[in-house]
């Protein structure tokens, strides 16, 4: 197992790490002109855009910006923000918790209706849950992610009053108040997650339906609900678990929409502001996180499909 | 076959290996390596049909691909008609591989599935710009000639493969190997994947035009019974080695390697009556990666002594029943 | 047997594959008529999509304003037309981006090994940005225009091409006919190009209806959000957008556009299913 560990992390992580960095790094540089008075605007004058231009670092060679600028990351110094007056790291950490806040709701949510969807599904398969469940699935993953937001907070905010058409109230304030405004937006994106979960999950399910083991705990007498439980759905659970790095990156770019509907100030707020004011370390600082973020939860996936299934470790 | 054409031989392989590493662990590290070919040598002369078997997994495939040059020999060397195939660039090769084809053994999976049999049989006449039939023939003219040649109805070269049988399949995948007129061809178990009553009709085809087009063969079979009709002279390897290579009719009749002997009374013999005094092999093929020391069939052999476990045999000329034939085993039989 | 023989037992067995999966011509009819209308936008649209008519503003749907109008008096049924227009173009360059690039760049990691471990390295980590925040940053500081939003989206979509066609290569590549085509002297050229990208054709047509869906769902996204295109120009997510505040009083405002959004998404999301469910096996488990 901790060869395995060892193994993700020298070939995959610590490259797609390296990726990332440099991706993230390059962004600026993809900039048509000085990124420095681009910035500014045509109405900067010369000494502001120089100072920027010193503060971003832009004077020295790329190599020497990229070591000074990978150093300063390293060191969790992410920079100064253009437009914001406060430093990128406190940025990110103030709408970070946000951000996860309503990640992980939404993942539960969707894994509860996902996954018991799909089993629902595979177990009649071609029969009209089946084609139910298919048809809301295909429905889910068809609509865009705004949209099905603008409604619900039309149908539950506006018309029925149920909950809280969005909102900013801390956790450390008012958790149940918190909570309540959390769920309409965890559940948008969770519907749109849940399609996919209950897609993988239905085929999954399915091609593990016709195995021999499976007939064979049948044969042996198993009750029905043992036999789904325990003996599919724990085969069916290697490609679900490895669809949740997948999911993770349908949850943080779905969050990025959801969040500017219900007007929650996490990374999507934070991103959205960037990219209208090109707010380049803010903009190299929220990608740089989200995409950690994404290769840990992927890392994650994998050692826990190692867990379940032996074969994997010997790949 | 006839003594005077025997003399040169149009390949010939000299101590042909051929490893695979074996990776493992956090960067891949060579942790041993599979030796599917070990330092086999071998002569195949002009106009012959050299039959070799062997159990699946004793590298008798392995080594008709890196023959012909399809997988690179990790050493040794190999010559056809004289020209070291090994230092050749790759697009000489390519040219070489006019005068040497191969079949394969899955009618089903050597046939390119988007293509017609039309397009299969003709494509290397395109890849070589060559319509290497009679003088003003076109590529068409060459593939309906090609396909009459082998048995089928011309006018199907439309048709896609899997309108086909298996046995048709073999022979449009033959009218392939012999569209450039190649002098050389391996066929690598043309017949294992295919109905026992088809299997000869492929096999008279193959003879067929052998005599007709003047083809040399190295004939890769599962079994003796199947090499026995078409085969000159019979190769028989056991675990990447070749163990003995002697004239058919001395093989059949008199073996000297007791795998040999093991291999023949395995043959199904249509005779009730007829008592046998079988060699049945026993245990399993020991792994490639790591084969016994000395004598690689010792562990199963009948016959083995100490000495088989300190000393590897040698493939060695023996003078026996007149013609010279070639042995690796310490206590031949005779 | 003659060309028209052979050419009518062929569709034949499309259509009859056709009838085993019938998502597959309902989702192509549906984004047909889509296409036809966008193209044919300038001729049938009422109204100038663009023109404003403060006096009309937020007229509700009657004969004159089929979708009604919006707060400037915009006629909502051309903007959706000509938004299609957007729609579908930006789609159709993402898709020939990420698809296009996405394929050739699999079919030479997968064939050729040693490039394999670099290019796969590269494009893990290019997948660990959720795609729409990587068009957003690549949009953010590229400038807006169509052109960015295009690139931004396929850029985002290319890994996933490389990662699923190199992944089908790879088990092309140990088909035997492909060694059989090496056998008799093919280059990598034509083993590549005339053997190993036909059979893995189907897989590409499921990537293009999925990376095409998704292009539509990013693209409205990023003008949801006021980063896509120039807000003045009419689409399918922009008009969502301008309508979102009085989507309860004028419904009308909305309802089209998002509409338009899902049966775009559906019918090609339909398609590629119904492709996905025709290919070959061997292929099928890549997605």
């Amino acid at each position: 197992m901790f060869s395995y560990i060892l193994r993700r992390l020298l070939v995959d992580v610590i490259p797609a790490i390296a990726v990332v960095a440099v991706v993230a790094f390059t962004l600026i540089h993809l900039t048509p002109g000085d990124p420095a008075s681009v910035a500014l605007g045509e109405e900067a004058r010369p000494e502001q855009v120089a100072a920027l231009r010193a503060q971003l670092g832009l004077n020295d060679s790329l190599p020497v910006q990229f070591g000074h600028w990978a150093s300063r990351i390293a060191h969790l110094d992410l920079g100064q923000s253009i437009f914001r007056h406060d430093s990128v790291f406190e940025g990110i950490t103030s709408s970070l918790p946000w951000t996860l806040e309503l990640t992980l709701l939404a993942l539960t949510f969707g894994v509860v209706f996902g996954v018991s969807a799909g089993i629902a599904a595979a177990l009649s398969k071609g029969g009209l849950l089946d084609k139910i469940v298919m048809g809301i699935a295909m429905l889910g993953i068809s609509m865009p992610s705004f949209y099905l937001a603008l409604l619900m907070s039309f149908a539950i905010g506006v018309k029925l009053g149920w909950l809280p058409t969005g909102g900013s109230i801390p956790f450390a304030e008012d958790p149940l108040g918190n909570l309540r405004s959390m769920i309409m937006p965890a559940l948008v994106l969770s519907l749109i997650e849940g399609a996919f979960i209950s897609r993988v999950t239905r085929s999954s399910m399915l091609d593990i339906k016709g195995l021999d083991f499976v007939r064979t705990a049948r044969a042996k007498g198993a009750a029905e609900n043992r036999v789904v439980l325990v003996h599919m759905l724990r085969n069916a659970m290697v490609p679900i678990v490895s669809s949740v790095a997948v999911v993770a990156s349908l949850l943080m770019g779905g969050a990025i929409i959801v969040e500017t509907i219900f007007g929650i100030p996490g990374m999507g707020q934070l991103v959205i502001h960037a990219v209208q004011n090109r707010d380049y370390p803010v903009l190299q600082g929220v990608v740089l996180t989200v995409a950690g973020i994404y290769i840990m939860i992927n890392l994650a996936a994998d050692v826990l499909c190692a867990m379940v299934d032996h074969r994997i470790r010997f790949n | 076959m006839n003594e005077s054409i025997v003399q040169t031989p149009l390949l010939e392989a000299r101590n042909v290996k051929k490893y695979f590493p074996i990776k493992r662990g956090v960067f891949s590290r060579t942790v041993g390596y599979v030796r599917a070919v070990v330092d086999v040598s071998l002569e195949i002369r002009r106009g012959e049909t050299l039959g070799l078997v062997g159990e699946s997994g004793c590298g008798k495939s392995t080594l008709g691909r890196v023959l012909l040059m399809l997988q690179h020999p990790t050493a040794g060397q190999v010559r056809f008609e004289g020209r070291d195939l090994l230092g050749l660039r790759k697009r000489e090769l390519r040219a070489m591989r006019r005068e040497m084809q191969i079949i394969f053994q899955d009618p089903f999976g050597s046939l390119d599935p988007r293509f017609t049999i039309g397009d299969i049989v003709g494509e290397p006449l395109i890849v070589h710009r060559a319509v290497s039939g009679r003088a003003g023939q076109t590529m068409d003219e060459r593939v309906v000639e090609l396909l009459e040649l082998v048995g089928l109805d011309p006018a199907r070269r439309y048709r896609y493969p899997h309108e086909f049988s298996g046995g048709q399949r073999q022979r449009v995948s033959i009218a392939r190997s012999i569209a450039l007129n190649p002098k050389f061809i391996v066929a690598d178990e043309p017949v294992s994947a295919l109905d026992v009553s088809v299997q000869s009709q492929v096999i008279n085809l193959l003879s067929d035009l052998q005599a007709r087009l003047g083809l040399t063969y190295l004939f890769i079979a599962h079994g003796l019974n199947v090499v026995r009709h078409i085969s000159d002279r019979v190769g028989v390897m056991y675990l990447g080695k070749l163990v003995e290579v002697a004239s058919t009719d001395a093989l059949f009749s008199a073996p000297l390697h007791p795998y040999t002997a093991a291999l023949l009374s395995a043959i199904p013999v249509p005779d009730p009556h007829r008592r046998r005094n079988g060699i049945t092999l026993k245990g399993d093929v020991p792994s490639p990666s790591n084969p016994p020391s000395g004598c690689r069939f010792r562990t199963r052999c009948l016959f083995a002594q100490p000495r088989c476990a300190d000393e590897e045999p040698l493939l060695k000329t023996i003078a026996s029943g007149g013609s010279g034939r070639e042995v690796a085993c310490h206590f031949p039989l005779s | 047997m003659t060309t028209a023989e052979i050419s009518w037992e062929q569709s034949n067995g499309l259509l009859r594959r056709f009838r085993h999966h019938p998502t597959v011509p309902i989702g192509l009819s549906i984004l047909l008529t889509i296409l036809m209308l966008s193209v044919i936008a300038p001729l049938i649209a009422p109204h100038d999509p663009q023109m404003l008519n403060v006096s009309q503003s937020r007229r509700s749907p009657d004969r004159e304003y089929y979708f009604g109008t919006d707060e400037y008096g915009r006629d909502v049924f051309s903007r959706v037309l000509y938004g299609g227009r957007i729609s579908l173009r930006v789609g159709a360059g993402v898709t020939l981006l990420a698809v296009g690039l996405g394929t050739l760049i699999g079919l030479i990691t997968g064939y050729f090994r040693r490039l394999d471990p670099v290019v796969m390295r590269i494009s893990d980590g290019l997948m660990a940005f959720p795609s729409i925040l990587l068009a957003l940053a690549l949009r953010g500081v590229m400038g807006p225009g169509l052109g960015t939003v295009i690139v931004a989206l396929g850029v985002a979509y290319l890994p996933r091409v490389i990662r699923i066609m190199r992944g089908s290569v790879i088990v092309v590549r140990e088909l035997e006919f492909v060694e059989a085509a090496a056998a008799i002297g093919s280059g990598a050229g034509r083993v590549l190009f005339k053997h190993i990208l036909p059979n893995v054709m189907g897989l590409v047509l499921v990537q293009i209806s999925f990376i095409f869906s998704g292009a539509v769902l990013g693209e409205a996204a990023l003008d949801f959000l006021g980063v896509g295109i120039p807000p003045e120009i009419p689409s399918w997510g922009g008009i969502v957008s301008d309508g979102r505040t009085l989507m309860f009083q004028n419904p009308w405002l909305t309802i089209f556009a998002g509409l338009a959004i899902m049966l775009t998404v559906l019918a090609l999301n339909l398609t590629g299913d119904g492709l996905r469910d025709m290919l070959d096996p061997r292929l099928r488990k890549l997605k």
